[in-house]
């Protein structure tokens, strides 16, 4: 599988979970981003016959948009529970990983998928990696909040 | 007739998530109880009466697949159906889990009526076995 392909099928699963799961409708973009304030970032490993780590970032206001979509609620309600912004864009890498995975190397290979991690960040911390080893797309919803996603291989 | 489910899993929001649409799937629910690892779990089902798990696979500190193995060596937890919801989607894993006696897998992101389904499935067949034995 070329890098484009790699990166092709990350950007279909991410969009087509993003929708089912959350009422997220997003669209890949060649633009670049730029952060400002709170970025959270949702970790995950991949170890399979190609380990990957996964990345999952976004601002902390979408995290909560994510999480009242996630449960049916408003904002307001969604903000009341634990770390809700950490809490849904560490469950939608997840929700993520298992699909891509599938896609990627088949659904009848071994791939063990780790349990996710987050960090907070400021949006002027965050590079994104641009060698060989990995590959990223950028998602933006209809309101023109970004999502990063990328894959780093080992 | 109402039942007392269990969720456990290691994410906040998918409990929530789970918990929410056990809620509206037209069962009669008692209880939920909810557990963030497998060891936690374990401990629920002993001092509570389970009717249902819904487990996740990959959590820290004990795994779903521990979990069931632990409920398999144990005479009373053995019979309480399990159903998991993971985002693994490794098939030979599924029918291993299978084998071991889970009742169904969920893949997520679920829809809300492929959960009741399931349960309806699940709970169903032991309304029927209860009203058998009576």
């Amino acid at each position: 599988m070329t890098p484009d392909e790699y990166r092709e099928i990350l950007s279909e699963v991410s969009v087509t979970v993003l929708e089912d799961a959350a009422f997220l409708f997003v669209e890949p973009t060649a633009r670049n981003i730029t952060w400002n304030g709170e970025v959270i970032e949702a970790n995950l490993s991949l170890t399979g016959p190609r380990s990957a780590l996964l990345t999952l970032a976004a601002t902390k206001e979408l995290g909560i948009e994510l999480a009242a979509n996630l449960l049916g609620l408003d904002e307001d309600e969604a903000s009341s529970i634990e770390k809700p912004a950490e809490a849904s864009l560490a469950e939608m890498l997840n929700m993520i990983a298992g699909p891509l995975a599938a896609e990627w190397f088949g659904s009848d290979i071994d791939c063990k998928i780790g349990v996710p991690t987050t960090v907070t960040k400021t949006g002027t911390s965050l590079k994104r990696k641009t060698d060989a080893e990995s590959c990223s797309v950028i998602l933006v919803t209809d309101e023109g909040d970004p999502i990063e996603l990328t894959a780093s291989f080992s | 007739m109402s039942y007392n489910i269990l969720v456990v899993d290691d994410s906040t929001i998918a409990r929530l998530m789970l918990t929410k649409t056990v809620g509206i799937s037209g069962i009669g629910i008692g209880s939920v109880y909810e557990a963030a690892n497998g060891q936690e779990a374990l401990k629920l089902m002993s001092e509570n009466k389970i009717d249902m798990v819904f487990a996740d696979l990959n959590m820290p500190e004990m795994s779903g697949v521990e979990m069931i193995e632990s409920m398999s060596e144990n005479d009373l937890l053995c019979t309480i159906p399990v159903v998991i919801v993971s985002s693994d989607h490794y098939e030979t894993r599924i029918e291993k889990l299978k084998k071991l006696g889970v009742r169904a897998y969920l893949k997520k992101p679920f829809k809300p009526e492929e959960l009741s389904e399931v349960i309806n499935d699940v709970l169903g067949s032991k309304a029927g076995a209860n009203d058998d034995a009576r």
